[in-house]
């Protein structure tokens, strides 16, 4: 039994850090901000969802874990706050983003 | 004002939880002070703004909302570890939009436009009276959210008034 927990604790700490990973890689090889923001959502949710759990798993539950558990709901509730308003602030000081149709057409379909 | 009330239990249970010294006076006595006191900075916050009785209906409504936007970030996630990992295959389609909301309340809308945000590849830019403008990474995304699915889910939670 013990041996599960492990391997399953594991699984989730090494698919956490591919996610992180996978977040971090993202950030450089997109190629402007507005999709670079994309890329570091997938580190701000499942990535810390599944380090979280994985160290839950360790830990056995006890109050770490539902401390654990309320960082990981705090976060998921702070991080689309910090990248609304970082988006915002660029949108509004006119960084515009590089789209894949054009303004025009764009424009008929009602963006402002 | 029930709110008042929903904050003090709120805040007395986060406190017992965060602190785990549940039988020294001195420690549970600075415990009582700080909610006190983070209850009172609330209330002055909330006095402009005044919280309607929609707060608290959504709050025990929650549940039914939290298993969706979960699946729906674990499939938004793998859209976008696709398009990080095999650039060539699935290639990014920006877009940006302006799209009408359903919900109605304040914080109904600020639930939407989190919710929009949460999700890998979505990103609410900015928030007018009815009006969300997205930025979604691929157009998929985009439609999905024209589907309007995540804002008929939010608008259940407001009830019915």
């Amino acid at each position: 039994m013990a041996f599960i927990i492990d391997a399953l604790s594991w699984a989730c700490l090494i698919l956490g850090s591919f996610l992180g990973i996978s977040g971090a890689i993202g950030i450089f090889s997109f190629k402007e901000f507005y999709s670079r923001v994309q890329a570091a959502s997938v580190t701000d949710t499942l990535c810390v969802f599944f380090i979280m759990l994985g160290l839950i798993l360790q830990a056995g539950f006890t109050l770490i874990s539902v401390k654990l558990i309320l960082a990981v709901f705090l976060l998921w509730l702070t991080g689309p706050l910090a990248t609304h308003a970082l988006v915002r602030s660029a949108y509004l000081t006119g960084l515009k983003p590089k789209l894949s149709i054009t303004r025009k057409e764009a424009a008929k379909r009602g963006q402002s | 004002m029930p709110y008042r009330y929903l904050l003090i239990i709120g805040l007395t249970i986060f406190w017992l939880l965060l602190s785990g010294y549940w039988t020294n006076p001195l420690i549970l006595a600075l415990g009582a002070a700080s909610v006190a006191l983070a209850t009172w900075m609330a209330m002055r916050i909330e006095k402009k703004y005044a919280f309607k009785d929609k707060g608290v209906a959504m709050l025990l409504r929650q549940h039914t909302f939290w298993p969706w936007i979960f699946t729906e970030i674990i499939k938004s996630n793998i859209s976008v570890l696709k398009c990080i990992w095999m650039p060539k295959t699935y290639p990014i389609s920006p877009i940006i939009r302006q799209l009408k909301m359903q919900p109605q309340s304040r914080i109904a809308r600020t639930l939407y436009a989190n919710s929009i945000t949460l999700t890998p590849g979505t990103v609410s830019v900015e928030v007018r009276d009815q009006e969300v403008l997205v930025y979604a990474l691929l157009e998929e995304a985009m439609e999905d959210l024209e589907g309007g699915e995540m804002g008929k889910r939010v608008h259940k939670l407001e009830g019915d008034n």
